[in-house]
């Protein structure tokens, strides 16, 4: 899938807020724009009562979740087709009825399971005994009643909803939901009594908090990811995926981890600009690709400016990234002046390398190499500021022998961070660019060991710095954690994210977050343990990597790692206790093993889980990218493989697990890639290389063939552009990638091979003027690419090339300067020469908002984002994070480059969406140069 | 002159202060005691005992600086937003606090304004709320009724927010009068209605509870008999001045500290007049209670269900697993699937106590929690528990009999009865104190 397009739709989505407040209208959102933050939210909704009904006709939580998702992953195929006349939880009920009914796997496999062990519902006396008759009985009776009756019993016994909440779900008026509820009560009350249910609907109440508590915050994930997204890119995808660890893996970790995020609605609010691999400032356009061979002068100063003597420059080695080495370059002299040498990387290597300046006594200063150095570089050393810290477990008692593992160093202004935190801690920490991603290049160690008494100290980070750190010991959750050098720092002040501020199922939490003196509280950790065999043969595999994670909200640093041992066997000992743990396999890329994620329910206390997990074989995929014409391989294409809806072996080959969607791999110098697939069809996407130094994809956007047209799904161009459906639900767009192939390999094949080819398109070059005419200077230019397009400021002459383009498929782009508020735009086929463009004043959006009583809301704040956010890309970049405030009236005015976007206006008040169902309800507005567009009254519905 | 049903205890004859009786006070008012503890309250006498537990000294075992790690441990969940965190902080201070009485009461109190996290959804307003009931725990029921409704987290629990002036919600009004207060059948339905218009405009925001005007029904209601333009804070008023509210205090004290229809009408009827001269002073009716004959009676002896907290953190108490302590994250798991996970009450009305805390499920839960106990790892403790060493070191011998006998002594406070030593005897010592947690008996107190 197309990991961009979607953080972007659903960042601009949900940041503007539209909490939406009936079913049908999410699942109209759904349907219409592939909406996956309004499908989340239906599933947030109402997957407890699913779960329940799932639960009690299997008898087991692991069957029942299966049934869950099917029935999601039904609701999710016919949210198009469907016109929906009854109320969502009555058809999520029958069909959840329905699906569970039939499970056939759920009598074979009922006896093994241990129930009791996964389901906790709390259970009253009188079904201790009958409960499964009683229960049965419930549902049966349940079935009969007609859909108006059934509608508010459902929604209120069995989702647990307040009589108003159910009202207004099913958007009738409270008094005609109670005489309904009244009567269906007394109707299933008579006939349990005619059945011998002397408990009759009492029962209902017994089940209904149980089952939506027990099922609704571990399930949501699975559920979206078979249903709408894909699963996460765990850790371990990337040390597989992109054949790089140690520092690679932690930058790479940083360009999966949001993109995957994106893709699995965590954490997608705000993606940062050009939020694509690496997220590389916006400036760094103008620096060369590489920095080779090249002779750096520069000056290292203390923190008042004084030059500093003796402090070492340090690099990373150019040699094997995999693990890496630091390198002292020299000292600065008396005065503290430096000169080194940054030897050439070989070629297609990217360059990661940064210059160090490190002093003992002081917190250490840095600049990354691709940045373009030139002239002479200052490197300013910081007061230092010591770290010192505890760990104890969750009964107080200090634990000895922990390793603390220093992950990163960043420095930044962290005010912004706490502002950010709430709606995003990822984007929140990813926002702070200035990273120290080896911290051994500052001479920091890698690992500082707590004593006897489980303390530990760490010098040498510097005042005001963002410092990462992660605890690992056999028995504590493997955590991670941010330590903040400011002495002043107060915890208590930095709101946490929740669903309220990460709506539409997005909630991701952070890691703890510390001041320089701090206590660690470490939570035990329940074992996993199991064998990994060939599912065929029986026989166990060593050297298979298996990672664990809790399977609800967690945050992605934490987590526990290990490989199986000669015999096949692993032991996961640093994951947190949690409802449900997420286990991936990964085969090392020699096994034709199908890697794959399942989920396991805990064990009471901290009894050991036992988990044996089988791998199935694939089918070896060898495959190269070139480029269209001249044959040439494509180095450092990112290669990714989905399993398409018509795989016919899918369902038997993933039963109970699914593929890791985020797993990327690299094409070599060559072109070339190798990894396995599933037998049937399956669809390999190819996109340019984005990792490293700033790279302008010079590829087109690929475009569905005609013979594919068949198996695609065109119905969500507006937002994603070309799709087509995966076989675990999810949508994989063609939206920012270059090549795509379909395959379908037959089941007794051991091998497969493709080529795929990308296509340079024309180029246009052009100039920006300023209203006067002249070349106008420092404006920033939107979409010059066709693929993952970083915005790049353009020099004083005002000079522009547009790369990548295709007659076929015309692209608009955007130029900005946005302290003056003038822009221009224009939308390029290819054939156009010798462009001028000319900038014009922004135009302004204004209105007035008011809450539910009527009053106006002072001190929200508005922003915009344009309504068909494929064909305007560019204008939903450049004015991602702008806002205006409303005034003590209400009143607002926001300033938004005027051209063809329509904008839709989205409201928060201290972190808090305000839907006003605008969004849902009307067209988006243009915006004239140098002119207003009132939207008028905008009233924010009431909480339901 | 009324015969005082609530008279003091004082050892005699009939009604000795044996260990029975000292194994009974630390059960059913604290998390059971050490062998230690049962010695030293055998020794000083019934008066000493129970002043001790009323001021929170009774327990031998406290936590290391208790108060700077409890505070520790709260504050990570609060700034983790981890509710598991938030529940294994409060097993810390069942399981290591010097105040147990307070933490029964705390937990007595959860139970009646009850507030799920499930609905809440913010540890931050859970860890309030429970310092709040905490705070007044023991103090008059004004305050803390005052406070507890005032309680951001129950306030969203009852969806306050959608109370407004036209449009009722009675949720928060209806429990106010049905659970906080007067209980069934000391109100009619209209009385809800004015309840619910008087409660208008009660919300929360920012984390904090407000009373928006524009929300407020600011008209005329009829409740209780009296009609006046209330307001939440009238209502309350009124509220407290209803004979019934005593009586509904009573009851819940009764919940706690006595079985099943354990407490007569006419002793519950004199508690509630003498709270209602006392302001309705809950450590009052705590104290009275505790030094009473009636609830040293014999026949309040093992007649009460443990709940599955107390039950959890008693059996680690008394085995004296301090060091290493199983893991409180365990223990709170163990309790939900006993059937009480803490923060998250079934509903509104609190948990299903007494007999219905027993049933086939739950006994097998709280027989695998003893069985992971006694042997170690499943706990959380790196070690299993010794039998043998914990009964020599309090002067019994290390046979068999020796060790069930101690044990028996340990939990009931008298030796085994003939059958028992014949069944239980001969067990292995592990198995034989895994068997004894597990008896039936062993589930109450």
């Amino acid at each position: 899938m197309n990991r961009r397009a979607a953080a972007l739709i659903l960042a601009v989505r949900t940041a503007e807020g539209d909490s939406p407040p009936t079913d049908r209208e999410l699942l109209k959102r759904y349907a219409d724009a592939g909406d996956q933050a309004a499908f989340a939210g239906i599933v947030r909704r109402h997957s407890g009562m699913v779960m329940g009904v799932c639960e009690r006709a299997t008898g087991s939580a692991t069957e029942a979740e299966d049934a869950c998702q099917a029935v999601f992953l039904l609701l999710s195929r016919k949210a198009h087709s469907t016109r929906w006349q009854e109320s969502l939880a009555n058809w999520l009920y029958t069909t959840a009825r329905k699906v569970a009914r039939n499970s056939k796997l759920a009598s074979s496999r009922r006896t093994k399971r241990e129930s009791g062990a996964t389901v906790r519902p709390t259970v009253s006396p009188a079904d201790a005994m009958t409960a499964r008759e009683l229960v049965a009985a419930l549902d049966e009776e349940l079935d009969k009643l007609p859909p108006r009756y059934r509608e508010p019993l459902v929604l209120c016994h069995l989702e647990g909803l307040t009589r108003d909440e159910a009202a207004a779900r099913l958007g009738i008026p409270v008094a005609i939901l109670k005489s309904q509820l009244e009567r269906g009560r007394r109707k299933l009350a008579g006939a349990l009594a005619a059945r011998g249910c002397a408990l009759g609907i009492g029962l209902l109440a017994t089940f209904a908090t149980a089952s939506t508590r027990a099922s609704a915050p571990r399930l949501l994930e699975s559920i979206l990811a078979a249903a709408g997204g894909s699963p996460s890119a765990t850790v371990a995808a990337l040390v597989k995926g992109v054949v790089m660890n140690g520092l690679l893996v932690r930058t790479k970790l940083a360009l999966l981890g949001a993109v995957g995020v994106a893709v699995l609605g965590f954490g997608f609010r705000s993606i940062p600009t050009g939020a694509g691999p690496l997220t590389p400032a916006a400036e760094k356009h103008d620096t060369k690709p590489k920095v080779e061979g090249q002779t750096i002068t520069g000056t290292v100063v203390g923190p008042t400016g004084k030059p500093v003597a003796g402090a070492a420059i340090n690099t990373l080695d150019k040699g094997d990234y995999n693990k890496p080495l630091v390198r002292e370059l020299g000292k600065t002299n008396a005065d503290g002046k430096f000169t080194v040498t940054l030897e050439p990387l070989p070629p297609g290597r990217p360059e990661f390398r940064m210059l160090v300046a490190v002093k003992a006594g002081f917190g250490p200063d840095w600049v990354e190499a691709e940045k373009q150095i030139t002239g002479a570089v200052e490197l300013k050393l910081v007061e230092d500021l010591p770290v010192s810290g505890r760990v104890v477990d969750l009964e107080g008692k200090p634990l000895a022998k922990v390793k603390v593992r220093i992950t990163s160093v960043a420095d930044g202004e962290l005010n912004k961070v706490w502002e950010e935190w709430p709606r995003s801690p990822y984007n929140a920490l990813q926002a702070v660019k200035k990273k120290l991603w080896l911290p051994t290049l500052a001479g920091l160690p890698e690992i500082v060991t707590a004593d006897a008494d489980g303390k530990f100290e760490i010098q040498g980070v510097g005042r005001g710095r963002l410092l990462g750190l992660i605890f690992e010991a056999s028995g504590i959750e493997s955590a991670a954690c941010r330590v903040v050098l400011d002495p002043g720092f107060d915890r208590k002040k930095v709101s946490n994210p929740s669903e309220v501020t990460m709506p539409g199922g997005g909630f991701q939490p952070g890691p703890a977050l510390y001041g320089p003196t701090f206590t660690h509280t470490a939570k035990p950790s329940q074992s996993i343990t199991g064998i990994v065999t060939d599912a065929k043969t029986g026989k166990p595999i060593a050297g298979v990597q298996v990672n664990g994670s809790p399977d609800g909200p967690h945050w992605y640093e934490n987590g526990s790692s290990t490989t199986t041992d000669a015999a096949g066997k692993f032991v996961l000992d640093r994951i947190a206790k949690t409802d449900r743990s997420r286990v991936s396999v990964f085969p090392s890329e020699k096994m034709p093993y199908l890697h794959y994620t399942t989920t396991i329910a805990d064990r009471p206390g901290l009894t050991e889980i036992t988990a044996d997990l089988k791998l199935t074989r694939g089918v070896m995929l060898k495959g190269r990218v070139v480029e269209t014409g001249t044959g040439k391989p494509v180095v450092g294409a990112g290669i990714h493989y989905t399993a398409l809806a018509d795989n016919k072996y899918y369902a038997e080959l993933m039963k109970g697990k699914r593929s890791e969607n985020g797993m990327g791999y690299s094409s070599d110098a060559d072109g070339r890639f190798e990894f396995v697939v599933l037998p049937g069809a399956g669809i390999v996407t190819a996109q340019g290389e984005t990792r490293g130094a700033i790279v302008n994809i010079p590829y087109t956007q690929v475009r569905i063939a005609k013979e594919d047209l068949p198996r695609a799904d065109m119905s969500r161009l507006e937002n994603l552009g070309e799709t087509f459906s995966a076989a675990d639900g999810h949508i994989i767009t063609l939206h920012s990638l270059s090549g795509y192939t379909i395959i379908e390999p037959n089941l007794t094949d051991d091998t497969a091979e493709v080529t795929i080819a990308f296509d340079r398109g024309q180029a246009v070059s052009g100039t920006v003027l300023n209203p006067d005419g002249q070349p106008a200077n420092g404006v920033m230019a939107y979409e010059l690419t066709a693929c993952f397009p970083y915005p790049q400021k353009l020099k004083d002459d005002g000079a522009f090339t547009a790369l990548a383009l295709d007659p076929n498929q015309p692209r608009t782009l955007l130029f900005v300067d946005a302290a003056k508020k003038l822009s221009a735009t224009v939308t390029l086929k290819g054939d156009e020469k010798n462009l001028k463009l000319k900038l014009q004043p922004w135009g302004k959006l204004t209105g007035r908002l008011l809450d539910a009583d009527g009053k106006p809301i002072a001190g929200a704040r508005v922003s915009a984002s344009p309504k068909s956010n494929l064909q305007h890309m560019a204008f939903s970049t450049a004015i991602r994070g702008r806002t205006a405030t409303t005034d003590a009236d209400g009143k607002f005015a926001l300033d938004v480059p005027s051209g063809p976007a329509e904008y839709l206006p989205g409201f928060t008040l201290k972190n808090k969406y305000l839907d006003t169902g605008y969004r849902n309800e009307n067209p988006g507005h243009k915006v004239n140069a140098g002119e207003s567009t009132d939207i008028g009254e905008q009233k924010v519905k009431e909480e339901n | 002159m009324p015969t005082d049903l609530w008279a003091p205890y004082t050892p005699d004859e009939k009604q000795p202060w044996d260990l029975r009786r000292v194994v009974h006070l630390h059960r059913r008012a604290a998390f059971a005691g050490t062998w230690d503890e049962l010695q030293r309250d055998l020794k000083d006498g019934p008066e000493k005992a129970v002043a001790r537990l009323v001021k929170g000294t009774a327990n031998l075992q406290t936590g290391h600086e208790f108060y700077a790690t409890a505070a520790l441990l709260f504050d990570a969940a609060q700034t983790q937003g981890e509710i598991g965190r938030l529940k294994a902080g409060w097993f810390y201070r069942f399981l290591f606090g010097p105040h147990p009485l307070l933490e029964k009461l705390t937990l007595l109190w959860h139970d009646h304004f009850a507030t799920a996290n499930a609905k809440v959804d913010d540890v931050t307003l859970m860890r309030r709320q429970n310092d709040t009931l905490r705070k007044h725990a023991t103090g008059k029921f004004a305050d803390l009724l005052n406070a507890a409704v005032r309680e951001p987290a129950l306030l969203i629990y009852l969806d306050a927010q959608t109370n407004r002036k036209g449009r009722a919600n009675e949720n928060l009004g209806r429990e106010l009068l049905e659970l906080f207060t007067l209980g069934v059948g000391h109100y009619s339905e209209a009385d809800v209605k004015g309840a619910a218009r008087a409660l208008t405009g009660w919300s929360v925001e920012e984390s904090q509870f407000v009373e928006v005007a524009e929300r407020h029904d600011d008209g005329e209601k009829t409740i209780l008999g009296q009609t006046s333009k209330f307001n939440g804070t009238n209502l309350l008023e009124l509220l407290l001045k209803q004979p019934a509210i005593a009586e509904r205090i009573v009851g819940k004290l009764a919940q706690q500290f006595f079985g099943v229809n354990g407490l007569s009408a006419d002793a519950a009827q004199q508690l509630a007049a003498g709270l209602r001269e006392r302001d309705l002073n809950i450590g009052w009716a705590v104290e009275t209670i505790l030094k009473s004959k009636l609830f040293f009676d014999a026949a309040n002896i093992r007649n009460r269900v443990l709940g599955p907290v107390e039950f959890v953190v008693g059996t680690a108490r008394l085995l004296e697993l301090f060091d290493p302590a199983p893991s409180t994250l365990a223990m709170a798991d163990w309790s939900a699937r006993i059937g009480q996970d803490l923060f998250d009450p079934p509903n509104v009305g609190g948990w299903p106590t007494g007999k219905n805390w027993i049933h086939s499920r739950s006994l097998i839960a709280r027989s695998n929690y003893a069985a992971a106990l006694v042997a170690g790892p499943n706990s959380g403790r790196s070690e299993p528990y010794d039998p043998a060493a914990l009964s020599k070191k309090h002067g019994f011998g290390t046979k068999p009999n020796d060790l069930l006998t101690y044990h028996h002594r340990l939990l009931f406070g008298s030796d085994p009865s003939a059958e028992t030593m014949t069944r239980l005897g001969g067990a292995a010592p592990r198995p034989m104190v895994t068997a004894l947690l597990s008896s039936p008996n062993a589930q109450l107190g």
